[in-house]
C-alpha cells in the first residue's frame, strides 16, 4: 500500500509500502530516507536488529507519515508521527515496512488477498467487531 | 465446513476496476525504478535509479504518485526484508 513519508523542511516522497505484522517497527531504506532529508546519521537511537540472516544497526528517527484513501490525491490524508528505522543494503521492490509499532498499534487493518484489498480503520473498529468480554454484558 | 466456505466465496477475485494490475505494469519496466498513479496503477515515470527518479518527479511536479522498483525476474522473490 502506498505511503508519503515527510521528512525535513517538508520534503515529501510517496513509496508502496510492505505491511508485515512479523515486524515490531517501520522501517524504509536508507536511500528513500534520504530523499525526504530525514538525517538518521546523527541519531542516538540505535538497536541490532536481524534482518536476512544477520545483524545490522538500524537508526530510528522521528517522522511523519500520512495515508491517503484509495483513489485519493496528495492533499488528502490522515497523518500521523512515528518512529522509523533505516535499513542499509535494503533489498526488496518496496522501500518502506509499516510493522507493529507506529502502524499496527494507530489502526485496525484487515488484509484481504481474495478481494485484493487492505483497509485502515481506526483503532477502535476492532472493539466493535469483536467486543471484549467486559463489554459484552 | 469446506462446502459452507465455497458458498461464501466471490465468483471473481480481480482487481478493483479502473486499476491495471500492478504485476503488469511492473513487468514492462523490469529491473528499473517506476513511479505509479496511486489511483490507476499507470506509469507514469521510469529512471534506472532511485535518486534519478526522484529527481524526475519533483522536477515534473508529479502528484498522487507512489515509487516501487520494478523486480528483474532473476530476483529471488523475498519474504519481508529477506
Amino acid at each position: 500500500m502506498p505511503v508519503t513519508v515527510i521528512g525535513a523542511d517538508s520534503l515529501a516522497a510517496s513509496a508502496f509500502a510492505l505491511v508485515d505484522s512479523g515486524c515490531e517497527h517501520i522501517l524504509m531504506s536508507q536511500g528513500f530516507g534520504r530523499t525526504v532529508g530525514l538525517d538518521y546519521k546523527g541519531s542516538q537511537r540505535e538497536i541490532d536488529l536481524g534482518i536476512g540472516g544477520r545483524t545490522q544497526k538500524i537508526r530510528f528517527v522521528d517522522a511523519v507519515l500520512r495515508l491517503h484513501p484509495d483513489a485519493g490525491d496528495d492533499d488528502d490524508y490522515l497523518e500521523w508521527q512515528t518512529e522509523v528505522g533505516f535499513v542499509p543494503q535494503w533489498k526488496p521492490t518496496f522501500q518502506v515496512l509499516l510493522g507493529q509499532v507506529g502502524f499496527l498499534d494507530h489502526f485496525t487493518v484487515t488484509l484481504s488477498r481474495h478481494a485484493q484489498e487492505i483497509s485502515v480503520e481506526g483503532l477502535e473498529v476492532y472493539d466493535s467487531r469483536f467486543p471484549p468480554r467486559h463489554l459484552k454484558s | 465446513m469446506r462446502r459452507w466456505f465455497k458458498a461464501k466465496r466471490r465468483e471473481v477475485c480481480d482487481v478493483p476496476s479502473g486499476r491495471q494490475p500492478l504485476s503488469d505494469v511492473l513487468r514492462e519496466c523490469a529491473g528499473n525504478w517506476t513511479a505509479i498513479d496511486r489511483a490507476t496503477n499507470a506509469l507514469v515515470e521510469v529512471a534506472s535509479t532511485a535518486d534519478a527518479l526522484v529527481i524526475r518527479v519533483r522536477e515534473r511536479r508529479l502528484k498522487n504518485v507512489a515509487i516501487l522498483r520494478a523486480p528483474d525476474p532473476s530476483e529471488p522473490e523475498l519474504v519481508g526484508l529477506g
